[in-house]
């Protein structure tokens, strides 16, 4: 996206007026803050109502939603400001077949699996995605 | 085609050696340069970076620069006089504010 022609195409795509972020969160919450960050930020845009948040989970980052995330770090992230993203009443997006899937027990949260098909549909559905 | 009055608004969360930092300040001088307002917010692992000689050189420049407020009293981050700290309604205002927003993580 180097130069004037990167600045043009970014400036003049144009934007929907419902404004919409997808969170793409593929960090090891066992071993990265920046899972629980990226909530954390995902919740306190959510809180705005001015823009609609999507959390998508994918590989070790599924793990965020685990029933017992005390060996998380920053665990206290995920009770805190999960639960914000789910009174939206949108799902939680996790990746479809992930083996952490079978990790996570008997999770609080609402979720749906989602291929990567799918995912390439709500990325392109969204005006903004974040990847952490 | 004239920019001059447009307004970006950037999202930085890596740490200043990674290459996407630097595209994120590539980006803001090219946008400063054609007279684009340019609103950038470092948040999680940019902190970092706040300092950083070439974001404060673009700043001279006209960026405008905030750093999470919360990130940086966790971090112990005195950045205060290097950048303008800020809760994450910032960040909304960069995705609602602005004509464009772009998030390098």
């Amino acid at each position: 996206m180097a130069g004037v022609a990167g600045l043009e195409k970014i400036l003049t795509t144009d934007s929907s007026l419902n404004l919409n972020i997808l969170f793409i969160i593929t960090g090891d919450p066992r071993t990265s803050p920046r899972p629980a960050e990226a909530v954390r930020i995902a919740a306190g845009i959510e809180a705005s109502r001015r823009v609609v948040v999507r959390i998508y989970f994918r590989g070790a980052a599924v793990l965020a939603l685990s029933e017992y995330p005390d060996d998380l770090v920053d665990d206290e992230n995920y009770a805190r400001y999960l639960p914000i993203i789910g009174e939206s009443g949108r799902p939680i997006y996790v990746e479809s077949g992930s083996p952490y899937l079978d990790e996570i027990g008997e999770t609080a949260f609402a979720h749906q699996k989602i291929t990567d098909q799918e995912l390439a549909t709500l990325s392109a559905e969204n005006n903004y995605v974040a990847r952490f | 085609m004239s920019f001059r009055g447009k307004k970006l608004g950037l999202l930085v969360s890596v740490r200043p050696e990674h290459p996407n930092f630097q595209r994120a300040l590539k980006l803001a001088a090219i946008a400063l340069a054609e007279g684009v307002s340019v609103y950038l917010y470092c948040i999680d692992e940019a902190l970092a970076g706040v300092t950083d000689p070439h974001l404060q050189a673009l700043k001279e420049r006209g960026l405008r620069l905030f750093a999470c407020a919360y990130g940086a009293q966790r971090r112990n981050l005195a950045l205060s006089d290097k950048a303008i700290l800020a809760g994450l309604t910032m960040v909304t205002d960069l995705i609602s504010g602005t004509d464009r927003f772009v998030s390098f993580n």
